[in-house]
């Protein structure tokens, strides 16, 4: 038997733009429950040790764990907010049921019947085909990065890192920090994907970063002994001949990311698909309102993008469902204004081109 | 440009950063030649030498309103922000890697590609306690490579791991 329970906005998701949302919320006297499957909230933000870039008035140049601990606390030290750790939410149902597995303090399954209810569950890791991807030691940067930041372990001596985005070139840096050598940082497409700072950084301690260049096999008995690398291309196909083999003991995978729809699709959300966003995401205007009047969506989620973007997203889905539970006042307004503008002005630049194409083919495709 | 395959700035890019040889103070030396939304350096400038109109420009530096600070440099989150002083052949730089050196340690110098092109003497750190903040290193090199040296790495004493 389940456990019943009612609330005015659950929120799906402790990452950035769960947090973010939970806290505006509650500011507006919105009686908020915070999911997170993890045992810690935070999301990624716990294992981001670099400082974030951006405007120096909202939190740039501070490190990402600093931005997961003052979330955190404000967020414990609110009477408003119900945080339900170590909880996943299986399904979401027609009768506007939430189902929520607690595995602790006690196991239990709980109906929960929120009003409004905010998608905050980020995104998984995309994987690369390769001969020798299933051999141990090929791993997500994900992976890479919650058992060096989170769980204090090395996850190799020298590794070879596939991809050049941001996460790729942090990662990298953090290994470095953490004593791993890299080999060598492989980018398929002739140009680094993530920010020419990160890449500077990780080249100045010797790691050479290979654009047209892609992983090709990884070999071994029981785990990776060695990566081969090659050459691509115009086709992104290896060139014959241009094969390098690379003593390493793992391989780092980061490769994009996709956003994980599953409850927002079986919520009846509709989900195009959007390569420029992730692939599948949460139909949603520049408010974060999905095609159901009470269903909003921030964050990775809603397109693949970065923490300071999905907090302001959170936010404004924040913003969206107090409206829906009926609370418009000129602060929610006002407040409104001021985080598209900020969004805005961090989606200035040529990083942000493809996330704004995506945003404009998801408007057109608004349904009904 | 190769700055965008290989991380490396270009020589061109490089050309006007370094301070004049006879400069009273250190300076700045930005090597940030991307655009994109990133605005701490501005911020943390007491004397305004910094300048950006939007979030997204390329900042620039005016010599004459720099005082050498240094706290663009711990500012900075993608350390990309050195100071040279050429009258005392000094190089400071971002140092995020444990161990943090002691005054007086030699370290090795590490170019913009990661090559050792010197052993260097440490001649002061800034922020080694804090664990949050961005240590920086104050190294002594010859005079020409005071636009070369951009890292720095604490010699291995004994590797307990192996």
């Amino acid at each position: 038997m389940s456990e019943k329970m009612e609330v005015q906005l659950a929120v799906v998701g402790g990452g950035p733009a769960g947090l973010a949302a939970a806290l505006t919320a509650s500011r507006l006297g919105i009686g908020v429950l915070l999911i997170d499957e993890n045992k810690e909230l935070g999301g990624q933000l716990i294992k981001q040790t670099h400082k974030f870039f951006g405007s120096h008035s909202h939190m740039a140049s501070v490190r990402g764990i600093e931005i997961a601990d003052r979330l955190k606390k404000e967020i414990t030290e609110n009477p408003d907010i119900t945080v339900f750790l170590d909880t996943t939410a299986a399904g979401y149902y027609e009768n506007g049921e939430l189902l929520l597995y607690r595995k602790s303090p006690e196991e239990k399954l709980i109906s929960c019947f929120p009003k409004a209810i905010i998608f905050a569950t980020g995104a998984r890791e995309n994987m690369l085909a390769f001969p020798g991807n299933d051999l141990p030691g090929v791993y997500g940067a994900g992976a890479v990065q919650t058992l060096m930041n989170v769980y204090g372990v090395l996850p190799a001596r020298k590794i070879l890192m596939v991809g050049s985005g941001n996460i790729g070139l942090i990662v990298s840096y953090q290994l470095l920090q953490a004593g791993t050598e890299v080999a060598a940082i492989v980018e398929i497409l002739p140009r680094i994907g993530g920010y020419i700072v990160h890449a500077s950084k990780v080249r100045r301690y010797g790691v050479p970063i290979l654009t047209r260049h892609t992983i090709v096999e990884a070999r071994g008995k029981e785990w990776v002994e060695e990566a081969v690398i090659a050459k691509v291309g115009e086709d992104f196909k290896p060139i014959e001949g241009t094969e390098q083999v690379l003593k390493v003991d793992a391989v780092c995978l980061a490769v994009g990311l996709s956003p994980i729809v599953e409850l927002v699709r079986q919520a009846g959300v509709y989900t195009p698909y959007i390569p420029e966003l992730g692939g599948l995401v949460p139909w949603h205007d520049d408010d974060m309102r999905t095609n159901l009047p009470n269903v909003f969506v921030a964050g990775d989620l809603a397109g693949i993008e970065e923490a300071t973007t999905a907090m302001l997203e959170g936010e404004l889905a924040a913003l969206s469902a107090a409206e829906y539970l009926g609370i418009k006042s000129e602060e929610v307004q006002e407040m409104r204004k001021d985080r598209k503008e900020r969004l805005e002005e961090l989606r200035a630049s040529r990083f942000s081109e493809k996330v704004k194409n995506g945003i404009q083919k998801l408007m057109a495709k608004r349904p009904g | 440009m190769k700055l965008f395959e290989t991380g490396i700035p270009d020589r061109g890019l490089l050309e006007g950063l370094a301070p004049s040889p006879d400069r009273a103070k250190p300076l700045a030396v930005l090597e940030c030649f991307e655009e994109f939304p990133c605005d701490p350096c501005k911020a943390v400038c007491p004397t305004d030498a910094i300048v950006m109109d939007r979030i997204t420009d390329i900042p620039r530096l005016i010599p004459e309103k720099c005082t050498g600070c240094a706290k663009c440099v711990v500012a900075c989150p993608g350390l990309a922000i050195f100071m040279v002083w050429p009258k005392k052949n000094l190089v400071w730089v971002p140092h995020e890697f444990v161990p943090i050196p002691e005054r007086g340690e030699i370290v090795d110098a590490l170019d913009r590609e990661g090559n050792v092109i010197a052993q260097a003497e440490v001649k002061a750190v800034m922020n080694a306690r804090k664990k949050l903040e961005t240590t920086v290193v104050c190294v002594q090199v010859l005079k020409e490579l005071l636009m070369e040296v951009r890292a720095i790495r604490v010699r291995e004493k004994k590797d307990a791991r192996d």
